[in-house]
């Protein structure tokens, strides 16, 4: 069950590549950063988060990617949607997608189908439908309601925890 | 935008190919180091016109090695000793719980707790059978043959390893204890323990990535105990006289019986204890005269009714089978009679 998802999520990705490599548009750019998140008291004694370069990323630790898509046309960017697999090695920290005003939606089938995380589920192996939580997300997407205007950018961000 | 395009296509292919690789050692500890993490967003929007999708560059992130290890004793109980005694087993299990590959120095250790034993020597289990073999399994000399372990694969993440220890003499009272203790080191971390999230740069497996400890600083250790365990088994023997008189008087014609009390102390347990006693010289025994605690015993040898006889596993002489008999069970209490020819 497992494999098989993993090389659905590939082939599809494949196929989203070889359908939208000749679409390389000008008009809008997508830059990703990856950092380690940490925590570190402050000086009154309360953790607090710092982002440092992802050089020492060992299993169990936390790294924050931030999606950055720039409208780089003199035309406002319609129906704007970025979608970012969950990578591989990678579980999703439940309650960690930063919307900036878009709409948040995960998909647990390799990106087939996308929904709000209340109405995803999965079915375990004994045929159980069950909740869909953080570990089953595939991908994750945001979808903005209002125009990028031309020149302005908009960042989404994600925590994920390295298995 | 060819050459773009074919880039794409050969990237999925890698991926592919990882996912697969990746699916089939989904057994390990955590994603082994130096592993490729990728991630490719994308963006679909539009301008009026039909949506354009948009791929951000691919972002990789490489896994660093982290320094794990466990060590767990797999004796179970305590190990039961004579005082003095030499060469008795401890048995461990050494665990890379990182998710590289790493090596080790052992230390083992006897530390006080009634008594101190002393460390003899430390066995690698060579043939993997969890069961010290000297003549098999490798003696170890720290530095010469400190194992190394491999997280990633299952049965190579692991050692089990002996330490054999000395038990002082003097002799020790019985009861007494002795801790005997194993401390793996990775050879990763020198001065280990330090603290978790130290990071040694390029340290990690192939030298480019980095190490960082992890929750055990570095080292882990765990212990066993030695129990000192002395069994002693007593006997006594106590006689009356009932004459045919009404009286105590040893004449001809009176009978004696005899008490034989059996008592375990120490530790542990005695096995098979078997009390014989032969009739002395002008008497007669008493036919079916035998007790157990009270209950009669028949004379014939006629186990399982009961394990005692007369007159047949010994000549002229009582046998009584007690089993095994546990240290402070209670006294055993065997009675006969004999007639004064």
């Amino acid at each position: 069950m497992f494999g098989t998802n993993k090389i659905l999520k590939a082939v599809i990705l494949l196929v989203v590549t070889l359908v939208a490599a000749p679409a390389f548009a000008d008009g809008i750019s997508l830059t990703t950063k990856v950092e380690k998140r940490l925590l570190v008291p402050s000086a009154e004694g309360e953790m607090q988060e710092r982002f440092v370069p992802p050089s020492k990323v060992v299993p169990g630790d936390i790294v924050a990617y931030t999606i950055s898509a720039k409208n780089d046309s003199a035309e406002p960017a319609e129906q704007v949607v970025i979608t970012d697999p969950v990578p591989e090695h990678m579980q999703y920290v439940e309650g960690s997608a930063a919307d900036n005003g878009a709409r948040v939606l995960f998909s647990v089938d390799g990106g087939f189908r996308f929904d709000v995380a209340e109405n995803l589920s999965v079915t375990t192996e004994d045929g159980f439908v069950r909740p869909a939580t953080a570990g089953d997300y595939t991908h994750i997407r945001w979808v903005f309601a209002d125009a990028i205007a031309p020149s302005a950018e908009r960042a989404v961000r994600f925590f994920a925890q390295l298995q | 935008m060819q050459p773009k395009h074919s880039r794409w296509y050969a990237r999925c292919v890698l991926l592919a190919g990882l996912v697969l690789l990746l699916a089939s050692s989904a057994n390990a500890v955590g994603t082994p180091a130096n592993t490729d993490i990728t991630n490719t967003a994308s963006v679909t929007a539009n301008f009026g016109g039909p949506p354009v999708t948009v791929f951000s560059p691919p972002n990789v992130v490489t896994v660093a090695e982290l320094i794990d290890v466990d060590v767990t004793v797999l004796t179970a109980g305590n190990v039961l000793v004579n005082s003095p005694d030499t060469n008795q087993v401890l048995t461990f299990r050494v665990t890379n719980i990182g998710n590289g590959v790493d090596d080790y120095t052992l230390a083992g250790l006897g530390v006080l707790n009634n008594f101190t034993p002393a460390l003899a020597d430390i066995y690698l289990d060579t043939d993997s059978n969890g069961a010290l073999n000297t003549a098999i399994d490798t003696l170890y000399t720290a530095g010469v043959n400190d194992p190394v372990l491999d997280a990633n694969t299952p049965g190579s993440d692991n050692i089990v390893v002996f330490v054999r220890m000395d038990i002082p003499g003097g002799p020790l009272a019985n009861g007494q204890l002795g801790d005997g203790q194993l401390a793996a080191i990775s050879n990763t971390v020198p001065g280990a323990p330090v603290a978790a999230g130290t990071v040694f740069a390029a340290a990690g497996d192939g030298g480019t990535v980095d190490a960082v400890v992890g929750p055990s600083g570095g080292t882990d250790q765990d212990f066993g105990t030695y129990q000192v365990s002395t069994t002693t088994l007593a006997i006594t023997k106590a006689s009356s006289v009932a004459d045919p008189f009404g009286g105590s008087q040893p004449v001809p014609g009176a009978t004696i019986t005899y008490t034989l009390i059996v008592t375990v102390s120490g530790s542990g347990t005695a096995n098979a204890v078997v009390v014989t006693d032969n009739i002395p010289g002008n008497t007669t025994y008493v036919f079916n005269s035998m007790t157990l605690n009270a209950a009669a015993l028949t004379d014939a040898s006629d186990s399982p009714i009961d394990d005692a006889d007369y007159n047949v596993t010994a000549a002229n002489a009582i046998t009584v089978g007690l089993g095994n008999v546990a240290a402070g069970a209670p006294a055993s209490t065997i009675t006969f009679d004999v007639v004064i020819n």
